[in-house]
């Protein structure tokens, strides 16, 4: 059943992700602490390193996520320049709105009891006519 | 209940010849509550270079990956299938690799015990065994100078 393991996040890539913080933690947890045993420098400086790699690995992921959206732009560009401009929305959409509103009040009005279904349908038939 | 320390071990077998050779072992690591297997699962390279993966409880009744179907207790699928791609990155090509994932479930009750104790882990790092080595062997140097 291997679609259960698709099309999300996995243990190595969150490790990836998160090694930049992890990294970035240990770093500056190390630079307050000055009196440190070499052996102890070395393990920072691994860790500088990995760091380094991690910023590496996560400017290359930023680059491509970059190209990604300028991808997507370029693509809207062409299809906004391709297709006719869309027709004046607002002017067309008011009417519709306030139809809207007044099936609405004339639904509230029939739930209140203050119109009858036969008012209320007779109403609705008025407004869609 | 939080979760020890978890590693990922990607076992290769050239050739393809999957082997359960390393299941005893694992048995009695998980029997006494050393470790818990909490994922896993089998990665084929063809000559392609095409990889694929199975679970170990769909390898048509194989006899080593059912003994490490048993021995799962898998908490979910923590290995995604970009996962399996990064990991069988450098598989050559006819070849499997197990990859396991497994708790050091022996780590709990020592976290648990350095918490009651009113302690914090200030740091907790693995160093690999021929880091330990190389420093050894130049220690030794020095005492013989």
């Amino acid at each position: 059943m291997p679609g259960r393991r698709r099309g999300r996040r996995g243990l190595v890539g969150t490790m990836a992700t998160t090694a930049v913080v992890v990294g970035t933690a240990s770093a500056v947890s190390g630079h307050s602490q000055n009196k440190q045993a070499a052996a102890q420098a070395d393990a920072q400086q691994d860790l500088a390193q990995q760091q380094q790699m991690a910023d590496m690995q996560a400017q290359l992921d930023q680059q491509a996520q970059q190209a990604a959206i300028d991808a997507a732009v370029a693509q809207q560009l062409a299809a906004a320049q391709a297709s006719p401009p869309p027709p004046p929305a607002p002017a067309a959409a008011a009417p519709t709105d306030s139809l809207m509103d007044e099936l609405g009040k004339l639904a509230d009005l029939k739930a209140a009891g203050v119109l009858t279904d036969e008012e209320f349908a007779a109403a609705k038939a008025k407004l869609l006519a | 209940m939080a979760l020890g320390p978890i590693e990922v071990l990607v076992i290769s077998f050239p050739g393809n010849q999957f082997s359960g050779e390393i299941i005893p072992e694992l048995e009695r690591l998980v029997d006494n509550d050393t470790i818990s297997i909490i994922d896993g699962l089998l990665v084929r390279k063809d000559a392609d270079g095409e990889i694929t993966f199975v679970e170990f409880d769909e390898m048509g009744g194989n006899p080593d990956a059912d003994a490490l179907a048993n021995l799962m207790n898998q908490l979910d699928s923590l290995i995604s299938d970009e996962d399996v791609m990064e990991l069988a990155d450098g598989l050559e090509p006819n070849s499997s690799e197990a990859i396991l994932v497994f708790e050091h479930t022996w780590a709990k009750p020592l976290r648990d015990a350095i918490i009651n104790s009113g302690g914090v882990l200030a740091n907790d790092f693995r160093v690999p065994g021929l880091v330990v080595e190389e420093l050894l062997a130049e220690l030794a140097e020095l005492a013989d100078d």
